[in-house]
């Protein structure tokens, strides 16, 4: 019976898990939305030249799509389908900050609140409670507001509303693994605490968490696509998709593509986290393997 | 569908089976069949309408009808005693006493009166209007007011010099820092009463001390003198603004009395103690209702009673909406911003020849009344001492000391494309403070030039002995009130042509909601600002003192502009009676502000007004805030 | 212990966390924001300000300034309300029953339709109909409010109207000129309720004429959500021993489905429903905006457009107080309804 290496039975679980992946033709197109949205906001000004884009026009104002200008133009003039490439870096950094950040600070305060129980945890369950007792978006509107209208501060309302749910999750997870025999043989062993957590509990409680932090990119991109849109993102010049479709509500029936266009962009960017999530969760669901 | 059974298995976590009652669902199915058929055929059609959307959606025009004379089908009026107007913004307050803006002002011009005021659409003729006639001293410091006889309040009380008193010590009493009172300031007294309350310590000793000085006597039962402190050209005008309106001293004795320094929170919410046509009835939020004056004393020919028995005003914030509630005949007057007038009109005959020429498909329905000149300017101020707002001390980089960049600034700005393309041309360009129409007014001052090679030259220039290159290059900061496109397409304009230069100022562009820009301005924080300027009363002193006296003027104090010469020219004209020397004092003035750049001059705006067919009866008069209701009708 | 003990418990567990969101929305308005702006312009000489201060009580320490700021929030002291000229609980209660309104409605068609949806998705399991169904789904969770909105508006009121379609009004909650030829008395606040309680038909149609585009719009945010919880829920079910067994008992399919399984599956949907609601409020804020529709998150916005900090906390505690009853009250419900919990 040949031994294989803890480090190769991982690798073999990864190669599985994309080989399930790739059977999926939804989540596959899910990968490559994705894949293009983060070039897009990597390579966005290299593609179209920002000075350019967003200089002032007006005789070329609320145009029709058209050879072009494919996706028209807007009330300043300026090229819709330029903007939108400029814009993909917002939305998309702003949703894997928020997320990345959040899911951070809820795994670091949610393994702690779990793994030690007693106080801390209860004073962590009732912290959360209390930001979990606000609908999310209206938290977000009145940290931003309070802040001040930014991009930044957009950011960081967002942060401080997802945090929460992150840490709950965390620490359930914590407490179930909390129970099982390695977590006590390693506490025999007098491996410190911390260790403990972080690389021995960590890597068994996380999985739960990667799926709903995937799918929950979109719906951070939504929420501060949404939030832009009532005023509470960056200025009102800068090619942010939300911000786009404000825009294009006040020209809604003279010129509906300002207002389409950027949504239905928003719209793939969202389906696309959403699909590699929702495959990301049938590959890993334990059930559905092998 | 839903039918109760008795008794079934129901399990629990661990799949032991317990038994319970409960609910069964039977035909749920069908429901579900239903449901997905509706989805699926919604989804289907919705499916086939957008495959045919237009690339271009705008209503395609119905084809023009082949005969000569196309006699268009009226549509039927709707609602024949009702007028609706649709427009953006609502009043801050209807106590006319205090509220300073137009949406408020139009509601105040239709429910109170004054003792003067604009003869139909002239807004250069100051006729008695509640008063019969009226007489100035010699000396110009004293008016005697002739009222007339008969006229009741809405409340029936009787009008008469002791409501004119009241109203007018109300309004100075109450003396709102932010709203008109201060045009009363040069009635005896006032303006050092107001300044003591205005400062926080004034008490009803002072007021007292005031009226013991008989600002205002009541002569007898109709009629009532008003003396000054100096003699004041203008002063029959500011009786004329709704400020000096006159209400009913009972009605407001009844509803909280006057409070110094204090506003009345019912008066601010409520208008039935005027003389005016008509009375409102109720303030919900976004919806005013008036109702007709059924008692109305018909104005000074006797001529005027209110056609129309209701009136709503409807605060609505997207102008497609307003368009189409015209369209259906549920809207009778709309405001319709230049942004979306291209829906209506021909807007190429309108760019080209001037014409205001409605759209065939809809010439049966709307009219779009005008050109109309207003008197409003707006203009960008160019900051000459930025202060930082928190520290309150001037900040170290002060590009618009030197002449040479505002200058360039006026140089920057393509105004001939912010006419055409953002305004569509439904604006003049301005030479000076001064408004085309206006006495006082020389069409041969030239207008600013766009020139960005010269302006160019001018930054480069200045910008080595300020500080700033292309390679060290310093940011400014445009600001303008958030909402107002206009000025937002203009700002966008101004900072674009200055950031291609690349001459070491990098502009940006940052709006601010009213109140927030009103603060920065007022602490002098504001660099570059778009703003427009309204007569408060029809005379060029209430242009070039705003504008250029750099101690009495508003503006002047807040971009830290100051000639003394200036200064001297305009107190001369407010003391010159002789017309062609006050003329050519004028001129002066307005070339020394323009030779200095010290603004520059945007757009005086042309008005039009769109309302449909079948309303009649309105005129246009630039000193109105708003629409008068009064002699309007339907048919 | 009895029901209504463990609903007493519950309420009382609440009260921490209810505390608790008072002290942070008192530390976004007293501390985050100078709260001196609302009182203060630049006109103000400075030797009144501390005269000004000392009224608002911001000489004393935090926790007495949290004491005042508390016995404001319980007398409904709840401040001005720049946007709405006046004082902002007023301005809220009344536009709240609009918004109410419009949650509901909502709510009932997300139930309506994502139910049905997802149980179908789950009894055709990996047919055509379910990956179908699985799309619109997906598609549903990642649609963004505003420009599905603004799509409907623009199709529905415009394309159609300038099209010779029979079209729905874009804005707005009713016709005010058909309220005033056809009054309706302000029994509940809510427009279709209560002028179909007084027989008022025109009103009636008319109001639902206004309120189809932004319960739709609303409810597209949740049906996806939903179809998707109950399409696992009852895969999940449908798994379990219990229903073999029924079937082994020679139960037809349709019986053990509907009687049995789905009431198991419907349990998630309870509690989410709770949550689902908080996601209304958030959406009706954007909804309202678009269709101009008057309620809560119509002024909310506004206050937004014009900085005003008053209102927007004022919203925000209240929102949240009524997300957390209403949650409260899904939980009783739920442990009433599911025998298994035990309380």
């Amino acid at each position: 019976m040949s031994r294989r290496t803890g480090r190769e039975l991982f690798l073999m679980d990864v190669r599985y898990s994309l080989w399930l992946i790739s059977r999926n033709k939804l989540v596959v197109s899910g990968f490559v939305l994705v894949a293009f949205f983060i070039f897009l906001a990597i390579f966005g000004p290299l593609i179209v030249n920002p000075e350019i884009a967003q200089r002032v026009d007006y005789p070329n104002q609320l145009k029709p799509p058209s050879w072009q200008h494919p996706f028209g133009t807007d009330d300043i003039g300026r090229d819709l389908l330029s903007l939108i490439i400029l814009g993909a870096r917002y939305d998309l950094m702003i949703a894997i900050v928020v997320i990345a950040s959040s899911l951070l600070i809820g795994i670091v305060l949610g393994s702690i609140s779990g793994y030690f129980g007693g106080v801390i945890d209860e004073a962590m369950m009732r912290i959360t409670d209390i930001f979990l007792a606000f609908p999310g978006l209206i938290l977000a509107m009145a940290i931003a507001t309070v802040l001040g209208r930014s991009f930044t501060n957009l950011m960081l309302a967002l942060i401080v509303v997802w945090w929460s749910g992150y840490a709950r999750i965390m620490r359930g997870q914590v407490i179930a693994e909390r129970e099982k025999p390695y977590v006590a043989a390693a506490k025999i062993l007098s491996i410190p605490n911390y260790r403990i957590i972080f690389r021995h509990i960590l890597p068994n409680a996380i999985y739960p968490m990667l799926v709903v932090a995937t799918m929950d990119i979109g719906g951070a991109m939504l929420t501060a696509a949404g939030l832009s849109f009532i005023g509470l993102g960056p200025s009102p010049f800068e090619p942010e998709w939300g911000q786009l479709c404000s825009r294009g509500a006040t020209y809604l029936f003279q010129a509906p593509w300002i207002m389409f266009f950027p949504g239905i962009t928003i719209l793939f960017a969202s389906l696309g986290f959403n699909l590699v999530g929702d495959g990301l969760r049938d590959v890993l669901d334990p059930r559905l393997r092998r | 569908m839903i039918k109760l059974r008795k008794v079934y298995f129901y399990p629990d976590s661990k799949g032991n089976v317990l038994l319970l009652g409960g609910v069964c669902m039977e035909g749920v199915s069908k429901a579900v069949w239903a449901v997905v058929a509706i989805v699926i055929v919604l989804v289907v059609a919705a499916a086939a309408i957008a495959m045919q959307k237009p690339a271009a959606p705008t209503p395609t025009p119905a084809p023009a009808p082949t005969n000569v004379t196309p006699a268009p089908a009226k549509p039927a009026v709707q609602n024949p005693d009702t007028i609706i107007e649709e427009t953006i913004g609502e009043p801050d307050y209807l106590d006319p006493a205090v509220d300073y803006e137009t949406a408020g002002g139009e509601v105040i011009t239709n429910v109170y009166e004054t003792l003067t005021w604009y003869n139909g659409t002239r807004a250069d003729q100051i006729i008695p209007w509640l008063a019969e006639r009226y007489e100035v001293s010699p000396d110009g410091m004293s008016y005697t007011f002739y009222l007339r006889k008969g006229i009741k309040f809405h409340d029936g009380t009787p009008f008469n010099a002791t409501a004119v008193n009241y109203s007018l010590v109300r309004a100075i009493v109450i003396a709102d820092p932010d709203g008109p009172a201060w045009m009363l300031g040069p009635i005896r007294g006032a303006e050092e009463l107001m300044e003591k309350i205005w400062a926080g310590n004034a008490t009803w000793n002072d007021v007292k001390a005031w009226l013991a000085k008989k600002p205002i006597e009541i002569l007898d039962t109709y009629t009532v003198r008003i003396n000054l402190d100096y003699p004041y050209a203008p002063f029959p005008a500011v009786m004329a603004f709704p400020v000096a309106a006159v209400v009913s001293p009972s009605y407001v004795e009844a509803h909280g009395g006057i409070e110094l320094g204090k506003h009345n929170d019912w008066m601010d919410r409520h208008a039935e103690a005027g003389t005016g046509p008509f009375i409102v009835k109720s303030w919900e939020p976004g919806v005013i209702t008036m109702v007709a004056n059924p008692n109305y004393w018909g104005g000074p020919n006797g001529d005027i009673k209110p056609k129309i028995k209701t009136v709503i005003i409807k605060k609505v914030d997207d102008a497609n909406t307003r368009l189409m509630d015209l369209l259906k005949g549920d809207a009778d007057i709309v405001f319709v911003p230049v942004t979306h007038i291209d829906q209506l009109i021909d807007i190429n005959k309108w760019l080209d020849e001037g014409k205001i020429v409605v759209k065939p498909d809809v010439a049966d329905k709307v009219a779009v009344l005008g050109p109309f000149e207003t008197f409003d300017i707006n203009f960008i101020g160019l900051n000459q001492k930025i202060y930082d707002e928190t520290t309150k001390k001037p900040v170290d980089f002060q590009p618009f000391k030197d002449i040479r960049v505002r200058q360039a600034f006026a140089y920057a700005f393509d105004y001939k494309t912010y006419m055409r393309e953002v305004v569509k041309n439904f604006a003049i360009q301005p030479n000076g403070p001064i408004p085309k129409g206006m006495f006082g007014y020389d069409p041969s001052i030239p207008v600013y030039e766009y020139n960005l090679t010269k302006a160019k030259e001018l930054l480069l220039a200045a910008g080595k002995d300020l500080g700033f290159s292309p390679d060290n290059p310093k940011t400014l900061t445009i600001y303008y009130n958030s909402g107002n496109l206009a000025r937002e397409k203009g700002a966008l304009l101004l900072a674009s042509a200055i950031n291609s230069l690349h001459v070491g100022l990098i502009i940006q562009v940052v709006p601010l909601d009213w109140p927030a820009f009103l603060a920065k301005m007022r602490a002098k924080a504001l660099p570059i600002f778009f703003l427009g300027w309204a007569p408060d009363y029809i005379d060029p002193d209430d242009y070039v003192v705003p504008f250029c006296h750099g101690e009495k003027g508003t503006f002047p104090i807040r971009i830290g502009f100051n000639d003394p010469e200036l200064n001297k020219l305009l107190d001369e004209q407010a003391r010159t009676l002789d017309p062609q020397k006050r003329k050519e004092i004028l001129r002066q003035i307005t070339l020394k502000v323009d030779e200095q750049y010290v603004y520059i001059w945007l757009t005086q705006p042309t008005a039009y007004q769109v309302q449909r067919t079948w309303v009649k009866g309105w005129f246009y008069n630039p000193a109105f805030p708003g629409n008068y209701f009064a002699t309007l009708s339907k048919g | 212990m009895k029901l209504y003990e463990y609903a007493i418990r519950r309420t009382l567990l609440l009260v921490p966390v209810l505390i608790g969101v008072t002290i942070l929305t008192f530390y976004l308005s007293r501390i985050v924001l100078n709260p001196l702006g609302a009182y203060v312009t630049e006109r103000t000489p400075p030797e009144l300000i501390p005269a000004i201060e000392k009224k608002l009580g911001l000489d004393k320490p935090f926790y007495v300034q949290y004491a005042y700021y508390l016995r404001d929030l319980v007398t409904m002291d709840w401040g001005w309300s720049k946007v709405a000229h006046m004082p902002v609980l007023e301005a809220l209660m009344y536009r709240f029953p609009a918004t109410v309104e419009l949650a509901v409605t909502a709510f009932l068609i997300t139930i309506a339709l994502g139910i049905p949806l997802g149980i179908l998705s789950a009894l055709k399991n990996n047919t055509l109909i379910d990956h179908i169904i699985r799309i619109i789904a997906l598609t549903g969770i990642s649609i963004p409010v505003f420009w599905l909105g603004l799509t409907l508006q623009y199709t529905f009121s415009y394309w159609f109207k300038t099209n010779g379609l029979p079209s729905l009004p874009s804005s707005g909650r009713v016709d005010p000129v058909l309220l005033q030829a056809h009054p309706v008395n302000r029994i509940t606040g809510l427009m279709i309720l209560d002028s179909l309680i007084q027989g008022n038909f025109i009103v009636a149609l008319d109001a639902i004429s206004h309120i189809i585009l932004p319960s739709i719009t609303l409810a597209f945010l949740d049906i996806g959500t939903i179809t998707r919880v109950v399409r696992s829920s009852m895969l999940e079910v449908l798994r379990q021993d219990y229903i073999t067994t029924a079937r082994a008992y020679g139960l037809p399919r349709r019986i053990v489905i509907y009687k049995y399984a789905l009431k198991n599956a419907m349990i998630p949907v309870a509690t989410i429903s709770g949550l689902m609601f908080g996601g209304l409020l958030g959406g009706a804020v954007i909804t309202e905006t678009i269709f101009a529709f008057p309620g809560m998150g119509q002024l909310t916005v506004m206050a937004i457009t014009f900085n005003d900090s008053n209102t927007i906390l004022a919203f925000t505690v209240l929102a949240c107080f009524i997300y957390v009853f209403v949650n409260l009250a899904v939980d009783i419900i739920y442990a009433w309804l599911d025998p298994r919990i035990k309380y």
